[in-house]
């Protein structure tokens, strides 16, 4: 049998270090990314022909097709002899547009090595500097590919000189990038040009492209490329020069095998102690070592269930091995191990560290998570908080399609961290959030795609309440007054919020690490201690009491009556963010009978509602980031939809055939922006979102917004006051 | 034994006094304290006025004693206070009926510790769903009087404890986490009607107070009438 032989052969190849490389294609949105791994993939699968034999070659033209469809979703290992070796290229796919999510950063760490795709017209855009400086951050080595440059030739009627002007200007701006994000000692070896082989050039739409020592190797010059387009000779530069073969040869020859590229990286990317037995494994993607893997990305199989890929970087992982997910306390044993070869996931049962295993069995993985034999040090905390701003309700349109849309969103959320649903019991209806209204909107074509017919409620925008300066102290009394709870509110730091939101501080947290990373950023010693507990949407409650009696059995009802503050906030119910909680003082009943959570709770909410009423709270709004670009002449037409929407414009940047317009804009009044732009564009204009900051609403809406609030959640049409909830005995 | 009943005319002192005369004690006097505060520690606050009518009902002596309601010093006018009353019905012991609150209990012992008395509650110890159910066999007619807990709304206010409050009560209890007996002050109780009287009382006409936190009800007049 052909295929089984083909797995052991692949096997072989990935136990030999020299010949894997794990890499990334990293792009700004619209560049090429997709298009341009559809070409590697489709080219160079897990077989290439030659290898599998002639007989074999009909399948594979079949399977081409299937690849092409999945490449966005998945890693993928791809296949490649040079020179007559064989050699495993695993594909990590890494989020085609920057979020806050944290998510391109741990896709990111998972590889040695990047493609970076830049569409020759456009040149360098903002996303190309962003996930440069993410890459070399992560000491990810960079090689550039130049895409569409028929563009130059056919749209531009570019000069010869022109063209080679362009293309060496794009090579220079990303030296510049490398000059300016890479630490000292990469900066020099790092450096790019057409000579070294470690730029490419090409189209991926056409699939074909070459690199300066390729082309010369093959006697091909630039003028018969340019000859070619003016007879229109497409096919002749596909079999000469295959797209697949530039990025490959380039990736395998510049790009670092794993156990090399771990010397360099490991001490910059985990954070334990390198000299550790983990420590030193990893260092030597040692596969006797104890097995570590940092998951990348989580799929849910219909007939597999979850499958975890990620990177393995020390040890082996086999069938029926026990691993636990670092710091969650789940213990898991490894069903199956496989990896992805385009469409087929094959089953390999054993692989050694440098290589990405796709894991069946470990149901409780999630992307982010650290899997190891034993508990160590994570390769990133675990609290990983989205911040959605936008919610919608769902129901199916038939009630026998309700388990089905249940599941479907379940696996929706566990591929899609950033999109949260939530099931309301009093109404049945599903809630889902997103990072924006776009976002909703593609989550909603999946649904329909999966075939469940839908009906969704109107977006609504999940505001923020926050406070603007200290707050009073208030006694707060518990229904049966034999309890008195003191807190005040102040601001919290931005910087802390930051941490808080970046995970680098969570409630789980050992409480001195917490404690030291919060006098690190000027906190004061008795408070970074007094932490009770830490809201992820940016809150914390400090206990600052000396010596209060009976305060031990009452914290968790105090932490209690804490979190129903920083979810409901006073004005309109929404949560709260960077509200710092200091509890003062605590009278309380000796007999535990008369101090249950029904009597402390309350007591905690009512002073801190109050206090929050005494420090001029605020609704908070979220704002994204919009990024517009559109031929030079419809700029106008632009940055007027942008400013009559409450927007402002960022930043316009020119070049000569494109403009790209960025600017801020409240996410309340990006209902109907597709539709506007579309409509005064005529269609021409291609934009994007994500979020960008919570900002107050301006003082003018604050009330109305408030009451409309109020008014959907059924609360009462006025502002709360301070005596609603401190008592005027 | 002759006892004085610490009496608030609630479920439980009721109780008690009528288990202390089923264990062959007599009950010389029933002393009820009322607090000037509403927050006393220690004692019920409302409907206190219905006291001296259900005493009536019994045939017991019944004496009231004025503390401020202030916590540890209503203690401490109590003891000085209640000297009279022992030495006037000669009392050997004290019946109260507490049940969990160790609070009541340990500052009751103090008082007959003081005295030289036995401190009877023979309530002690009995779980809330236990004491509910006595309370409806034995056919008390009890009506709720305050609300002081997260989770009792004004609702509960006037309602009469029956098979069906009693398990909202606890499904209530549980969820918010207080004590379905009303032991943490969580409510207060006035008995209407009990095996021990030989007339009832009746609430004519009351009045809602309701604090956001917390409400009680104050009757505007109770009358007492012969049972049906």
């Amino acid at each position: 049998m052909p295929r089984i032989k083909k797995i052991s052969e692949v096997l072989d190849i990935l136990r030999n270090k020299d010949r894997i490389r794990n890499i990334g294609i990293i792009a700004h949105v619209d560049h090429g990314k997709t298009t341009t791994s559809d070409s590697l993939l489709a080219a160079a699968g897990l077989l290439s022909p030659a290898l599998a034999g002639k007989a074999l070659a009909l399948d594979y033209l079949e399977e081409e097709q299937q690849r092409q469809m999945t490449i966005k979703a998945a890693n993928v290992s791809l296949y490649y002899e040079m020179n007559g070796a064989p050699f495993i290229i695993n594909l990590i796919d890494t989020p085609g547009h920057v979020d806050f999510s944290g998510r391109v950063t741990r896709a990111l760490r998972a590889i040695d090595g990047a493609v970076v795709v830049v569409d020759a017209v456009e040149g360098v855009m903002t996303q190309t500097e962003t996930v440069i400086r993410q890459a070399l951050g992560e000491r990810v080595r960079p090689v550039l590919y130049i895409n569409k440059v028929d563009r130059l030739i056919k749209e531009l009627r570019l000069t010869p000189e022109k063209i080679q002007e362009t293309l060496g200007r794009i090579v220079l701006e990303v030296n510049r990038l490398i000059d300016m994000y890479a630490e000292p000692e990469y900066r020099e070896k790092w450096k790019l040009s057409f000579q070294s082989g470690t730029v490419a050039l090409g189209s991926a739409k056409d699939r074909w492209g070459f690199t300066v020592p390729q082309a010369q190797k093959r006697g091909v010059k630039f003028s018969d490329v340019l000859q070619a387009f003016i007879n229109n000779n497409i096919d002749w530069l596909k079999e000469t020069m295959p797209l697949h073969e530039a990025i490959l040869e380039m990736v395998i020859n510049h790009h670092p095998p794993p156990h090399v590229a771990q010397r360099y990286r490991i001490p910059k990317i985990w954070k334990g102690p390198l000299e550790s037995d983990v420590g030193q494994a990893m260092i030597e993607c040692d596969e006797n070592g104890p097995a570590v893997m940092v998951v990348t990305d989580v799929k849910v199989d219909p007939q597999a269930g979850v499958v975890a890929t990620g990177r393995l970087f020390s040890g082996t992982v086999s069938d029926g091995d026990s691993l636990v997910i670092v710091g969650r306390n789940i213990q898991s044993r490894v069903q199956q191990v496989a990896v992805y070869m385009g469409q087929t996931r094959e089953i390999v049962s054993t692989l050694p560290a440098g290589n990405i295993p796709a894991l069946l069995g470990i149901e409780d993985a999630r992307s982010g998570d650290t899997l190891a034999v034993k508990e160590t040090v994570p390769f990133e905390s675990l609290k990983y908080v989205s911040e959605p701003v936008v919610t919608m309700s769902i129901e199916p349109k038939h009630s026998k399609d309700l388990p089905r849309l249940v599941d479907f969103l379940q696996k929706l959320t566990i591929e899609d961290p950033t999109l949260v649903t939530v099931v309301r019991p009093e109404t049945g209806e599903y809630l889902i959030s997103g990072m924006g209204t776009l976002h909703l909107e593609i989550a909603l074509t999946w649904i329909q795609k999966a075939g469940l017919e839908v009906v969704a409620g109107k977006p609504i925008i999940l505001y923020r309440e926050a406070i603007g300066k200290k707050g009073r102290v208030f006694e707060g009394k518990s229904p049966n007054r034999h309890n008195k709870i003191y807190l005040y509110v102040e601001k919290l730091e931005e910087e802390i919020i930051e941490l808080i939101r970046r995970g680098e501080i969570f409630d789980e947290m050992d409480r001195k690490q917490l404690a030291k990373i919060l006098r690190d950023h000027g906190w004061d010693a008795d408070e970074a201690r007094g932490v009770w507990t830490i809201d992820p949407n940016g809150n914390i409650l400090v206990d600052m009491t000396k010596g209060a009696q009976f305060l031990h059995e009452s914290k968790m009802m105090i932490i209690g009556g804490f979190q129903r503050v920083v979810q409901e906030g006073p004005l309109a119910g929404e949560r709260m963010r960077g509200v710092k909680a200091v509890l003062v003082n605590v009278d309380l009943h000796e007999d535990p009978v008369h101090r249950g959570y029904a009597q402390i709770a309350p007591a905690t909410w009512r002073s801190l509602y109050a206090s929050i009423l005494s420090a001029d709270p605020v609704l908070l709004e979220p704002v994204l980031k919009l990024e517009v670009k559109v031929p030079p002449d419809l700029m106008g037409a632009v940055t007027s939809i942008v400013s009559s929407k409450r927007g402002r414009i960022l930043d316009v940047k020119q070049s000569e055939y494109i403009t790209v317009v960025y600017g801020e804009i409240p996410a309340a009044e990006t209902g109907d922006l597709s539709e506007v732009l579309r409509s005064s564009t005529m269609g021409k204009a291609f934009w994007g979102t994500e979020f960008f900051a919570w900002r107050p609403v301006p003082a003018s809406l604050h009330e109305k917004i408030i009451m409309e609030i109020r008014k959907r959640k059924g609360m009462p049409l006025t502002l709360p006051k301070i005596s609603d909830y401190v008592e005027e005995e | 034994m002759r006892l004085l009943a610490l009496f608030s005319g609630g479920k439980d002192s009721l109780l008690a006094v009528q288990k202390a005369l089923e264990m062959g004690h007599k009950v010389a006097c029933l002393l009820t304290v009322k607090p000037e505060r509403l927050d006393s520690w220690m004692f019920h606050t409302v409907c206190l006025s219905a006291t001296p009518l259900q005493a009536e009902a019994m045939n017991i002596p019944h004496v009231v004693i004025k503390v401020s309601g202030i916590k540890e010093l209503e203690q401490i006018e109590l003891i000085y206070s209640i000297k009279k009353v022992i030495m006037d019905y000669e009392v050997e012991g004290i019946v109260s009926g507490s049940i969990i609150s160790n609070y009541q209990k340990k500052r009751i012992d103090m008082l007959c510790e003081k005295y030289s008395l036995t401190h009877i509650a023979p309530n002690w110890g009995t779980s809330s769903p236990e004491l509910l159910g006595e309370v409806i066999r034995r056919g008390y007619v009890v009506m709720i009087t305050s609300v002081n807990a997260y989770g009792l709304g004004r609702e509960w206010l006037g309602r009469i404890i029956d098979e069906e409050s009693v398990k909202e009560l606890i499904e209530t209890a549980e969820r918010y986490g207080f004590n379905a007996g009303g032991e943490g002050g969580e409510y207060e109780t006035l008995v209407l009607d009990s095996p021990l009287f030989n007339r009832r009382l009746h609430i004519k006409d009351y009045e809602v107070v309701w604090k956001k936190n917390y409400g009680y009800i104050h009757p505007k007049s109770i009358l007492l009438s012969a049972k049906s």
